[in-house]
């Protein structure tokens, strides 16, 4: 049988309750270090977009799948969606990639809730999403991947219009 | 009941949307078969799906990395042979 560590450990006990909830708010402490590390580091995103902006020619390397076969893949356009998120404007957004603007809400929503998780030192667990809808955002990702290739296709490929 | 293994969905979708490469979509089907072999009952597939699909994911990433690098440094060269060459 498979054991997944899924106990919280056991406080200190015998300390007295003053240092046990001394150790449990160091504890709380030292599991918030990653939350915070996540959260600056997409900050850090959102500025860096901000200030060197992917529009400029050479600002950030292409894609190297757009690179070998000139077709847009499923994140093409995602660093000016950021960019354009980022200083106010996500109808661009949508028009660059259309599945980053459906992402992020999916990515605040698991920030989140492990963010909580580790705030209570619960265990991390999984989404609990139906499987059925996992296999069917793989799904929206490849024909999204598909049809913004497609000649003729408006508003989904990568670039603007 | 117990949840199911850290699927790893995540590291999937970021390694797609935002990592440039393709190969965050293993990722996300390995994500896909965490959920699927947990509701059937079956552990120990869910827990490999979920280690190979954060595998993929590391991969989607480091490949990322390497190739923004190589990127950077064909960037250098060809600018330096490029003054170079004005030079001449």
């Amino acid at each position: 049988m498979v054991s997944l560590r899924l106990e919280t450990p056991a406080p200190v006990t015998g300390a007295g309750p003053v240092a046990a909830a001394t150790t449990a708010r160091s504890a709380r402490v030292r599991r918030m270090g990653a939350p915070v590390v996540v959260a600056a580091a997409a900050a850090g995103v959102v500025v860096c977009l901000a200030v060197r902006d992917p529009n400029a020619e050479g600002a950030y390397p292409l894609c190297p799948f757009r690179a070998l076969t000139g077709w847009d893949c499923p994140g093409c356009g995602s660093l000016r969606g950021l960019h354009a998120l980022g200083t106010g404007r996500p109808g661009e957004t949508a028009d660059q990639n259309l599945l980053l603007l459906l992402a992020l809400p999916f990515l605040l929503w698991r920030f989140v809730a492990w963010s909580r998780d580790r705030w209570r030192g619960a265990a991390p667990r999984g989404a609990a999403v139906p499987a059925l809808w996992i296999w069917g955002a793989l799904g929206a990702i490849v024909v999204f991947w598909v049809v913004r290739n497609l000649p003729g296709v408006p508003f989904l490929g990568s670039g603007i219009g | 009941m117990q949840s199911p293994p850290p699927n790893n969905l995540v590291w999937a979708i970021l390694a797609t949307i935002l990592c440039c490469l393709p190969l965050g979509i293993v990722s996300i089907v390995y994500a896909a078969q965490v959920n699927s072999k947990w509701a059937m009952g079956d552990a120990a597939g869910a827990i490999e799906s979920s280690n190979k699909a954060k595998q993929w994911a590391i991969w989607s990433a480091a490949a990322g990395v390497i190739i923004a690098l190589l990127y950077v440094v064909f960037i250098l060269v060809l600018g330096a042979g490029l003054s170079g060459s004005t030079t001449v």
